[in-house]
């Protein structure tokens, strides 16, 4: 089989200047949530500067990924972790009693909510 | 239930998932129906009514960038709208999932008739050598629906808990200890996983749980490729793409968004998949042993066909009006809009269609099975998902010849 040549983006495709898209907004968002429970000693080192563009955005994520990744969370974290390089010597097979079923079941009927809502579509 | 004695799934020993941004399945996979009458995509007769009521046929000229602009929406009232053509209440007997409300919903946003036309366009096979290869010589599904019919953080957030308890929007602070994310599932019976963000500028969009508490579960994409390369690639893999046209953190660059969320330039997330695809493909020490999925988290906004079929309900949950936006409440009792979705295998029979309802909850839910056997502490729409290591079903690994190679132009 013949190697599939993929053509890359245009020259012009990178806009860094770009506006935030809503998911992008939305993940500032949570990243500011998690940045007003650091201490002011830990939030030092997090840049302040107006985010508005997809660049801007990702120099914030950059410092705050960095100080997260360092260990500093709202809480200590607590996993039971393993190295990922550990050897992989037998085949694996799948664990007994996979509990399957079909995804596409009829809705029930429900109760519906007493409240009613007043937004306009 | 898959057969354990499949020699696919003997072998088996990674799964890594990549999850794309923001396209339906007419949009990038439509068009295959005319090479394989099995796949249930476009015929060119579907059609949409625009503000004016003049129907609007799907169209095989969209362009890799510059026609989503403004993003579509796709929060919870657009798609319901998307959905439902407009008829917004359960009270009403002619509410039925029509897929009649597309144009309509697109043309909100800027209130230009010509410009709403643009959301029916899809892409030919030709335009996406990678993604429509990989459908043709693999697996492709034709009912993997995104878990909500709203935007992307609730959808991811089934790929990671198998729930998303209860939020249907982007303000999604959902954590809570009732139902643990598959990554601590693994971790905590001794499993190796990883969620891999493209870079750290780019980050992971699972910022409020897993990152801020388990930052040690987390790997950047080059840090995905040198696994590969040095054979100690987590048992499951979660991979995510760049988010963001941006600076390169260490000053060397400039790093093109690859996520292929609207106004993103498609191509770039071709080259993506075709470097996450050639880190497996191309190591013989993984490429046995090893499944990749690639899906989409939800439709943006972007026209498909097939209406969402109902669902178990994810039961305690329900979403009230004021965070629908709609006048009824929403008891995740229904699926998302369709997404191209694709498992990627050397036991896979080439050219599967697989007509199976499957959603994002499917991916914890095959990942538990797998790895940890018997879980009882799921979601209800965990419980309830399909799992999909059963199309790992061919009784001989495929050539070697006939596994396709995909080389990214600069």
């Amino acid at each position: 089989m013949e190697v599939i040549h993929v053509p890359p983006p245009s020259k012009q495709a990178f806009h860094k200047g770009r506006p935030m898209s809503d998911l992008i907004k939305a993940q500032i968002k949570h990243f500011k949530h998690v940045e007003e429970r650091l201490s002011p000693q830990q939030r030092e080192s997090i840049p302040q500067h107006r985010i508005t563009t997809e660049n801007e955005a990702a120099q914030y994520i950059h410092a705050m990924t960095r100080l997260l990744r360092s260990g500093v969370g709202e809480q200590p974290a607590k996993p039971k972790l393993i190295p990922i390089s550990a050897k992989k010597s037998a085949a694996r097979t799948p664990a007994k009693g996979l509990a399957i079923a079909a995804s596409a079941a009829p809705s029930k009927p429900h109760k519906k909510s007493k409240s009613k809502s007043s937004k306009k579509k | 239930m898959p057969d354990p004695k499949l020699p696919g799934l003997k072998q088996l020993q990674h799964i890594v998932v990549l999850m794309m941004e923001n396209r339906s399945f007419d949009h990038m996979l439509g068009s295959l129906k005319t090479l394989n009458h099995a796949v249930d995509g476009l015929d060119g007769t579907e059609t949409n009514p625009d503000s004016t009521g003049v129907p609007v046929s799907v169209s095989p000229t969209a362009e890799y960038q510059s026609q989503l602009d403004p993003d579509p929406d796709h929060h919870f009232p657009a798609v319901d709208l998307q959905i439902f053509g407009g008829v917004a209440t359960a009270q009403n007997p002619n509410r039925t999932p029509n897929m009649q409300g597309f144009v309509k919903s697109y043309f909100n946003q800027q209130h230009s008739v010509k410009h709403s036309h643009l959301i029916m366009n899809y892409f030919t096979p030709d335009k996406l050598p990678v993604l429509s290869k990989l459908a043709t010589e693999y697996a492709v599904f034709n009912r993997w629906f995104s878990s909500i019919p709203g935007p992307t953080l609730c959808n991811r957030a089934f790929a990671h808990y198998g729930t998303s308890f209860g939020q249907v929007s982007m303000d999604v602070f959902y954590w809570n200890k009732q139902f643990k994310s598959i990554y601590e599932r693994l971790n905590e019976a001794g499993h190796s996983t990883r969620l891999y963000y493209y870079d750290e500028a780019s980050s992971s969009l699972e910022v409020v749980n897993l990152l801020k508490n388990q930052p040690s579960l987390f790997g950047t994409f080059q840090d995905f490729l040198d696994a590969c390369d040095k054979n100690e690639l987590p048992e499951y893999s979660f991979i995510e793409p760049n988010y963001t046209d941006h600076d390169s953190p260490d000053g060397m660059g400039e790093l093109i968004a690859s996520d292929q969320h609207p106004d993103h330039d498609v191509r770039a997330g071709e080259q993506f998949i075709a470097d996450v695809y050639n880190a497996i493909r191309n190591n013989p020490k993984l490429w046995p042993n090893t499944a990749l999925l690639i899906v989409y988290d939800e439709h943006g906004g972007i026209y498909d066909h097939v209406p969402p079929p109902s669902c178990t309900p994810d039961t305690p949950f329900v979403a009230q009006p004021s965070a629908t936006g709609t006048p009824d409440p929403f008891y995740f009792d229904r699926l998302g809009v369709r997404v191209p979705a694709v498992l990627v295998s050397p036991w896979v029979k080439r050219g599967s269609v697989i007509n199976d309802v499957f959603e994002h909850a499917s991916i914890p839910a095959t990942i538990t099975n797998y790895f940890l056997g018997n879980y009882p502490q799921r979601s209800m729409r965990e419980q309830a998902a399909n799992t999909f290591l059963g199309y790992l079903d061919q009784p001989a690994i495929r050539p070697e010849d006939q596994c396709p190679k995909f080389k990214n132009l600069k």
